[in-house]
């Protein structure tokens, strides 16, 4: 068995003698017959020398404006991206087989992060999307795992209030209304089945039922309202 | 143990159409009756204690088929509903809307306790695969404890249940805080519900009950009735889709004392997954019902 060596392709190492050769020597051509027999081997030591090498002993690799830090794998673990003034525009993580585990960017005045469930072979799935402008949460996504099906959605609509969307698995809107900054439900609220039909209707103030509920039967016909005072 | 245990299970097969809800998913017969089936097996296969199985044939649409222990009886739910008004029974149930899903599936078990012989009752889902048999050890502990049922699963409350029924459950919560998550319910551990999942008790705990569904479901009335009598009762847990309790995962493994009970498989009766009509190109209803298919075949 051979391995390559991190620096050269002009030598290899031969792991069951431990011993180093040129491609200039007569032992070279051992080497290039096993190379030929064995594909499969030899793409797998020419992967584990990229690992090796991506890895760098843990340490940063800069190029430019990236920084990029390996697993031990080879995958990619860590990945920043500057501007020019130097100011960090992109980061993202990753778990230990690559798949994506975390995301930032930066657009505008935006900031936009993302988190990631690991599927394994299957690659990564969204698991949250929140949007932000100067430390402010502007919009927030929860997705359903293992599907890019959104299931709660939050939206900043002025300093005191944000909108509030929940959905079923299927898509459809379960629920609507109001937040306050203290995520405290207020104002109007609706409430649907999986096959939109009407379920209730509530009047909030700061997570407090206020006036009055109305219930509705699973055709969407009023059949009870409860005061709440 | 010398009792005799009553297994009631509800079936259904196309629960939504009967009623004629609008858009409501088609759910395809031969899935549900073969799943009913492989449950029934599963519980002649694992609890060996004198029972009788009540299979409770809402939509007259169960084969007539012959298995060890037993009984198929008539649902209420697939009769006209002068019929229905003209059972014997009716007024004790307080029915007061025809077109609620939960309001059958509970009268589907109350149908069933009508029926039963047995000193214990055990309703459930006919999704419920039996690990273990340790019914015998519960119904012991539940004499030693004077527990009244136990149940599986620790039910969320439900914001509409919740309006409905709140000078019943303000006794009980005084202080309320809604999280407008899963269709909008209380953030409180102090209460769960029972359900019918799998739900334990003596038959004489149905001389002043009957498997309700006024707070939103089926029989979470079992639970308020207890509260109100000052009466003990145990939920299994972990507490699946109740968001006051966090889960590791979502097989609905249910536990009791440490051992493995029972695993809900969320597939058959009023989970509507076999849905084909309208749910035909949701890719999320077409892997659960594989995912429930999967683990039926493996487990039975």
């Amino acid at each position: 068995m051979f391995k390559k060596l991190l620096f050269t392709d002009k030598c290899i190492l031969n792991t069951d003698t431990n011993t180093v050769i040129f491609d200039f020597e007569e032992d070279w051509k051992e080497y290039t017959k096993w190379s030929q027999d064995n594909i499969e081997s030899e793409y797998q030591i020419q992967q584990d020398k990229q690992a090796e090498l991506s890895w760098n002993q843990g340490a940063v690799h800069k190029r430019g404006s990236e920084d990029r830090i390996f697993h031990k794998s080879g995958h990619i673990f860590d990945y920043k991206k500057y501007s020019i003034g130097g100011s960090l525009i992109i980061h993202n993580k990753y778990f230990y087989n690559g798949n994506v585990m975390s995301t930032y960017r930066k657009r505008g005045y935006l900031e936009i992060k993302e988190t990631y469930i690991d599927n394994g072979s299957k690659g990564s799935s969204i698991n949250s999307k929140v949007f932000t402008n100067n430390g402010t949460e502007r919009k927030s996504i929860k997705y359903y795992p293992n599907s890019n099906i959104v299931q709660t959605l939050i939206k900043r609509l002025s300093i005191e209030f944000q909108i509030f969307h929940d959905y079923y698995d299927n898509g459809v809107l379960r629920a609507q209304g109001m937040l306050n900054m203290q995520n405290k439900m207020t104002g109007n609220w609706s409430f649907y089945s999986r096959d939109k039909i009407i379920e209730s209707t509530h009047t909030f103030e700061k997570g407090k039922l206020i006036e009055k509920s109305y219930l509705y039967n699973q055709l969407g016909e009023f059949t009870k309202s409860v005061y709440h005072g | 143990m010398d009792k005799l245990v009553s297994i009631i299970i509800p079936f259904a097969s196309n629960e939504g159409q009967d009623i004629k809800l609008p858009n409501h998913p088609i759910t395809t017969s031969c899935n549900i009756i073969y799943n009913t089936i492989q449950i029934i097996n599963n519980i002649n296969k694992v609890l060996t204690f004198n029972k009788e199985i009540i299979i409770v044939d809402n939509t007259h649409s169960f084969p007539d088929i012959v298995m060890p222990n037993l009984r198929i009886v008539k649902g209420w739910q697939a009769l006209d509903r002068e019929q229905i008004i003209n059972q014997p029974s009716f007024e004790k149930y307080n029915i007061d809307d025809f077109n609620n899903l939960s309001m059958w599936v509970s009268m589907a078990y109350n149908v069933g306790i009508q029926h039963a012989k047995g000193d214990y009752i055990i309703c459930q889902h006919n999704d419920v695969f039996y690990h273990s048999n340790l019914i015998s050890r519960m119904i012991k502990d539940m004499e030693i404890n004077n527990l009244e049922y136990i149940s599986a699963d620790y039910k969320k409350i439900f914001l509409s249940g919740y309006v409905a029924n709140k000078e019943v459950l303000y006794k009980h919560i005084p202080s309320i805080e809604f999280s407008p998550e899963d269709g909008g319910y209380v953030k409180t551990k102090a209460i769960g519900f029972a359900d019918c999942y799998f739900f334990l008790s003596k038959k004489s705990f149905y001389d002043d009950y009957f498997v309700d569904w006024g707070y939103g479901d089926t029989n979470h009335g079992a639970t308020i009735k207890c509260l109100d009598q000052g009466k003990q009762f145990l939920h299994l847990g972990p507490y699946y889709d109740n968001p006051n309790f966090k889960t590791e995962n979502s097989d609905h493994d249910y536990l009791y004392k440490d051992s493995l009970f029972i695993t809900h498989l969320k597939g058959g009766f009023s989970e509507d997954k076999y849905a084909e009509d309208k749910y035909n190109e949701n890719k999320i209803n077409r892997k659960d019902i594989h995912n429930f298919q999967t683990r039926l075949e493996k487990l039975c």
